[in-house]
């Protein structure tokens, strides 16, 4: 009697078990398919986005901040302004053309609209589209933004709800293939990327729909490409804020008017060179594994090559 | 540690030629003779234990790679891997 009831209790918890899963899935797939509906009906948007990048590796952090203004319209219009800082300049699509506009040289350039605004011309531009923007931009400009959306949604799992700048969030993880996200990526880095998921999460705004925020997990695809780096912790997130639903846009939003002196370029010069080069370089004074010192005055009159490098 | 063939390569190929290929790593000994043995290594490695060169050095991400001209002046920095022809390329712009 006793072993009978143990069986049944058993399976009375898997079955729970399996049902909390495909719950959470459920919950994810209609919050994937709404934001998908949603993105359908958008006719044009504005918003703040504000990205973020940490990459902790080799014992160091690193977080940079950029803020950028995004104006666009179904299918393909845009002006993404950056705010003032390395990253200064503008991306913009008057529907023909892309331009890219680098503060730092005066330069623009200009190619045709990419297929897919997560495309390779934009990749190459020293202005990238973050991958949350890329994300919003493709929704807009996908026929199907449900379709889109739908990478892998055995996958997507409701995580939690989460109220951010004052909106009520569903924060969905889903296992999004790359390509989806950058496409078109050529040579070493697009080789090791190809067939590889990424790690994402979505904030979706439980009233209208709207991704709120987006978050990648960059550390599994950079050890994909660059076997020698191992960041304990890779993430690009971009929060949107000043959301405007089908705002009122004028035309000449979108149109490129070439600062004074900025010059038409087919590739940007090259960027400025480091500090470090052209100055001595720092002395230093260490030792090797047995105990014996190097110094940098060593090898006056030698070419040195200094390579910096660690495994954790 | 993907650069080491290349690096080690360097240092066989251009010795000879006045080149001196050194390591400057923070990980600790034991991590440094797995290394060195995996990729049969000989060039000179040296330990920044609390990274206090690479912060002179203003290194944020690694791999990094300088190369220091006869005068003791930075000539290039290069950021993340590379292969033995890009260095080898980089090397003709120092007269190498």
């Amino acid at each position: 009697m006793t072993r009978i009831w143990l069986v049944v209790a058993g399976v009375v918890g898997l079955t729970n078990l399996s049902l909390a899963a495909d719950s959470k899935n459920n919950i994810a797939t209609a919050a994937l398919r709404k934001c998908g509906r949603a993105y359908q009906r958008l006719r044009a948007v504005s918003l703040r986005t504000t990205m973020v990048m940490e990459l902790a590796e080799s014992g160091r952090t690193r977080r940079s901040e950029t803020q950028a203004t995004l104006l666009a319209e179904r299918p393909n219009r845009f002006a993404l302004k950056f705010d003032a800082d390395e990253a200064r300049g503008e991306l913009r699509s008057d529907g023909v053309k892309l331009i890219t506009y680098r503060a730092e040289g005066n330069e623009y350039l200009q190619a045709p609209v990419p297929a897919d605004f997560g495309g390779k011309s934009l990749l190459r531009q020293p202005l990238r589209l973050s991958p949350g923007t890329s994300l919003v931009l493709n929704l807009l400009r996908s026929e199907d933004p449900t379709l889109f959306l739908n990478a892998d949604l055995n996958g997507a799992e409701l995580l939690k709800s989460e109220t951010i700048a004052g909106r009520r969030t569903q924060v969905i993880a889903l296992k999004y293939p790359w390509e989806k996200i950058e496409k078109g990526l050529e040579g070493k880095t697009g080789k090791a990327l190809r067939g590889h998921v990424a790690e994402m999460k979505l904030w979706i705004d439980e009233r209208d729909g709207l991704v709120r925020r987006v978050q990648v997990d960059l550390a599994s695809a950079v050890k994909a490409f660059s076997p020698q780096r191992a960041p304990t912790r890779f993430m690009m997130t971009d929060s949107f804020s000043e959301v405007r639903v089908d705002p009122k846009l004028e035309a000449k939003a979108f149109d490129f008017a070439p600062p004074s002196g900025a010059k038409l370029v087919k590739s940007f010069s090259r960027a400025t060179p480091r500090a470090l080069v052209g100055s001595p370089a720092p002395t230093f004074k260490l030792n090797d594994t047995s105990g014996r010192g190097a110094s940098l005055s060593d090898f006056k009159g030698k070419t040195v090559l200094v390579n910096l490098w660690a495994t954790a | 540690m993907q650069e080491f063939p290349a690096l080690q390569k360097l240092n066989a190929n251009y010795a000879a030629k006045g080149l001196q290929v050194i390591g400057i790593t923070s990980d600790e000994a034991d991590s440094i003779k797995k290394v060195k043995a995996q990729h049969k290594a000989t060039f000179n490695i040296v330990i920044d234990a609390d990274n206090k060169v690479a912060d002179k050095f203003g290194v944020s991400a690694m791999p990094r790679t300088l190369l220091i001209d006869k005068n003791g002046v930075v000539q290039v920095d290069l950021e993340e891997g590379k292969e033995y022809e890009e260095f080898v390329a980089e090397l003709k712009k120092v007269g190498l």
